[in-house]
């Protein structure tokens, strides 16, 4: 029978070069890696009030606890404490969405440890209530984050309200640096 | 002095071991990768720090840029039913093969005028005009024109038909005007429906907090 030369019976190595193989797999590795979406999106959660309730067990929202925020154009907050009966003694601030001395966080936190610390108050209504009123030119951004700094925050007790007229002229005259 | 001599050795590895690794990290790429489906209406999803996974079934989502609304639901049966429910009520009758390709849309913003024409078009054509659709036509005051009313209506009336309670989640790009978001809260409230959630990429929460 014939045989197959193979050289004089030496043994040719089975080994093989797999630097080509490993380049390949790590080329495809870093093809997977960055394709994946490892992060699913996240959802936040919000409940308005029912719009079709009867209004007896509303509660009127106390001057002392309540802080106004008003979403304006670029990103701006326009603040006030209490709901703005009075418009005309009401002092309107500004704030940005950063987190410095300029940010709405400091003023929510300082919101939140004066009325904690409000001895008018009763115990239990010792926590602060925040009025969100976005306007037409603020974006869709602001409202998340604003929602967000709620649950940073942690205050519990806020609502989405529309921007009333008086309002509107009320951030007109506020000067922004 | 006498020399040291150093034995010479192989520069070359055994490969092997590397081998291994690179194909066993390629193989959990490969099974974790989902790939995202094409999306006719692009949206950058503002952040928060909320942590909570956005479920995957029984959800309307909203989809907001600019002044366009889209809408998606899962479900083929459903999303079937739905568009024949659409039909009757705006006069626009579909053949089954219309209603099969709608039911694997997708996101869609077709109005019910253009929906036909967007369902009868190419495989290859049907991308590039879902893209250019202007969305669900919405109307502020008169309700009963309001397509993206109806069409909530109808997918909840299947969902709950089918006992399944169906979550709306509102998904906006992150320079959508504020009167946009405040019309569609305001159809979903017209509805009923006060509950609802805001879907957000994740960012890291702020650790230097007082109290």
């Amino acid at each position: 029978m014939a045989e197959i030369n193979t050289g004089g019976g030496k043994k040719v190595s089975t080994r093989i070069d797999l630097t080509p193989m490993v380049d390949l797999g790590f080329l495809l590795v870093t093809f997977f890696m960055v394709t994946t979406t490892f992060s699913k999106p996240n959802v936040m959660e919000l409940a308005m009030p029912d719009k079709n309730k009867d209004k007896k067990d509303e509660q009127a929202v106390k001057e002392s606890r309540a802080i106004t925020l008003i979403l304006g154009e670029k990103d701006r907050i326009y603040y006030y404490h209490g709901t703005g009966q009075d418009p005309e003694h009401t002092k309107v601030e500004t704030a940005y969405f950063t987190s410095g001395d300029k940010g709405i966080r400091k003023v929510l936190l300082d919101q939140k440890e004066s009325v904690y610390n409000n001895t008018k108050l009763d115990v239990k209504e010792r926590s602060a209530i925040v009025l969100i009123k976005p306007d037409e030119k603020c974006r869709y951004k602001n409202v998340v984050d604003i929602l967000d700094e709620m649950k940073i925050c942690d205050i519990q007790i806020y609502a989405i309200v529309d921007l009333s007229a008086p309002e509107k002229e009320m951030i007109k005259g506020v000067v922004t640096e | 002095m006498p020399k040291v001599k150093i034995p010479r050795k192989s520069t070359t590895i055994d490969m092997t071991a590397m081998c291994d690794v690179a194909f066993l990290l390629l193989t959990f790429f490969m099974l974790t990768t989902k790939f995202k489906p094409p999306e006719p209406l692009q949206v950058d999803t503002p952040s928060s720090t909320v942590s909570m996974p956005k479920p995957d079934k029984n959800m309307i989502v909203l989809t907001m840029r600019d002044n366009r609304v889209f809408l998606d639901v899962d479900q083929q049966q459903i999303r079937k039913e739905a568009l024949r429910m659409m039909g009757e009520k705006y006069n626009v009758s579909f053949t089954p093969e219309e209603m099969q390709v709608f039911s694997n849309l997708g996101t869609f913003g077709a109005p019910m005028a253009n929906m036909k024409q967007l369902l009868s078009a190419g495989v290859s054509e049907r991308d590039a005009l879902a893209m250019q659709m202007p969305g669900i036509p919405r109307d502020t005051v008169n309700f009963d024109k309001c397509e993206l009313f109806d069409w909530l209506i109808f997918i909840r009336q299947l969902k709950q038909s089918n006992q399944n309670e169906v979550k709306v989640a509102i998904k906006g790009d992150v320079n959508t005007p504020y009167p946009v978001v405040q019309n569609v809260i305001a159809i979903l409230q017209k509805q009923n429906i006060n509950q609802f959630s805001f879907v957000t990429n994740l960012e890291a929460k702020p650790t230097n907090l007082k109290n």
